[in-house]
């Protein structure tokens, strides 16, 4: 590549988000090229000038109070956790994490508490095949190849479908067709899930499906995913809290990247309390 | 999780005497001048000797502008309080990776904060992942969600501002979205090309202004 090429590309590599091969590619051009560093040095000013004008806002008082207990306590030696996991400190306060917006109403058909039951033989039986399928993809290595980039997740998956008491949610169509579309495998306090569909419609390239989990305050949204030419689709869910408990999980079509709320009706879906 | 957090802040709040640590922490306008005659550097000196009161000096200086930078790409004022915190934190246990010959102190702090709050998004998008698909020809895909709509509930970046909407909206998604560069014409609909044009005219045109003094 011309270095006239390289140079042109030197703000798109400060702001970020170009591919690794192209990055790579940049970053070894400008070890060897002084003209090019300085350069890069302006619009890595343009950058940092970006993060200076974002407005400030007053943060909460409790985060200055936690922040200080905190420091006080472990510089007199009585948090020896914080060092090297600041994560592990406590959440301010005045942390709530909801602020989704209010469900207006919600289905209020009320439907036998599936995975209350009993497990009964067919159920094993549907999570022993779902396992051996897993198992056998993983020695396949697709399995691998699609989880390599999620931290642990192939344990967690496996540590929900070798639960004794994993349940199995009946996720039926929302259009009123009979039978049902799949099951989402869960467990008590487990944020995994495992997300087993079938018989989708199919979607265009502009479309995906998107999960929706809702509880008594509002909505989350789950994520997306595509189906496979024949409708079918195994995903896992990870959600902050435990999936037991959220109320219900729908399933609507969104445009390629997701919306914030949903914009169709309910492809499938159900009660998960 | 958050039981266990819950307890941990229970009990430390009864050890400790609230009111004289509120009287500390609360933010203010008024810095003492025993603060302000220190600077950033010094006052990490004093928090790499676990000064407790440094980092709280600190945290009165730079505790909006991170709260800020977190909420605007965040959004969620939670959230956002909560990596407030852990990035002060960071400061407390790891003062010493700051050098500054490489960035001034604040900068050092906003860029830790616009990374974590990314990894925070993508992880958010993460949250539902195909375990696997039956069907190749879509094994590679991979779809994430936005959690909102460009530019709604977000004030208007004091810099950005100055550019065209598509220019802004651009720089925007890579920047404080963490979007990749496919990502974004994907979502924007448009050629790869013209979504790389509009960042390097963008950026062109916000070097000019900082150099012209805007």
């Amino acid at each position: 590549m011309q270095h006239s090429e390289l140079q042109e590309q030197i703000p798109l590599y400060a702001l970020g988000g170009m591919p690794e091969d192209e990055s790579a590619r940049l970053a070894e051009h400008l070890a060897v090229c002084p003209g090019c560093r300085a350069l890069l040095s302006e619009y890595q000013f343009v950058t940092d000038e970006l993060l200076l004008q974002v407005p400030a806002l007053t943060a909460p008082a409790a985060v200055g109070v936690n922040l200080s207990k905190l420091a006080q306590a472990d510089a007199a030696g009585q948090v020896g956790s914080l060092r090297g996991n600041p994560t592990a400190s406590p959440r301010p306060a005045s942390s709530n994490h909801r602020g989704v917006p209010e469900i207006a109403s919600r289905n209020s058909v009320s439907r036998p508490r599936f995975w209350n039951q009993p497990i009964a033989l067919p159920r094993w039986a549907f999570a022993l095949g779902l396992l051996a399928v897993l198992l056998l993809l993983g020695a396949a290595g697709v399995f691998a190849f699609q989880l390599q980039n999620r931290t642990s997740t192939p344990q967690q998956v496996l540590q929900l479908l070798t639960s004794p008491n994993i349940k199995y949610v009946e996720l039926t169509s929302g259009m009123g067709t009979p039978g049902n579309n799949g099951y989402l495998c869960v467990s008590p306090n487990n944020t995994t899930g495992l997300l087993w569909l079938y018989s989708l419609p199919a979607l265009d390239q502009q479309h995906v499906y998107q999960v929706w989990l809702l509880d008594d305050k509002g909505r989350i949204n789950g994520g997306t995913f595509r189906p496979d030419t024949s409708g079918r689709a195994i995903a896992v869910i990870q959600a902050p809290r435990p999936l037991t408990d959220y109320n219900d999980i729908g399933i609507t079509i969104e445009p390629v990247m997701g919306s914030q709320w949903p914009t169709t009706p309910r492809i499938v879906g159900g009660k998960l309390d | 999780m958050m039981t266990n957090r819950a307890a941990t802040l229970r009990v430390l709040t009864r050890d400790a005497d609230a009111k004289s640590v509120y009287n500390t922490a609360v933010q203010s306008d008024t810095v003492s001048p025993d603060a302000t005659a220190l600077s950033d550097e010094q006052l990490l000196q004093e928090v790499l000797a676990r000064d407790a009161d440094a980092l709280q000096q600190l945290y009165q200086r730079h505790g909006n502008a991170v709260y800020g930078l977190a909420h605007y790409i965040l959004r969620e004022p939670a959230v956002a309080e909560e990596l407030t915190q852990e990035i002060f934190l960071t400061v407390w246990n790891k003062a010493e990776q700051y050098h500054s010959e490489h960035a001034r102190f604040r900068t050092w702090l906003l860029s830790i904060t616009r990374h974590r709050a990314i990894d925070q998004l993508r992880q958010r998008r993460r949250r539902i992942a195909p375990a696997f698909s039956l069907d190749d020809a879509s094994v590679a895909e991979e779809h994430a969600p936005v959690t909102e709509p460009i530019d709604s509930q977000r004030e208007l970046h004091l810099l950005l501002r100055h550019l065209p909407a598509e220019q802004r909206t651009a720089i925007e998604l890579c920047y404080f979205e963490g979007y990749t560069h496919e990502e974004i014409a994907a979502r924007l609909q448009i050629p790869l090309g013209t979504l790389k044009s509009r960042i390097l005219l963008g950026l062109k045109k916000l070097r000019v202004m900082m150099k012209d003094g805007i």
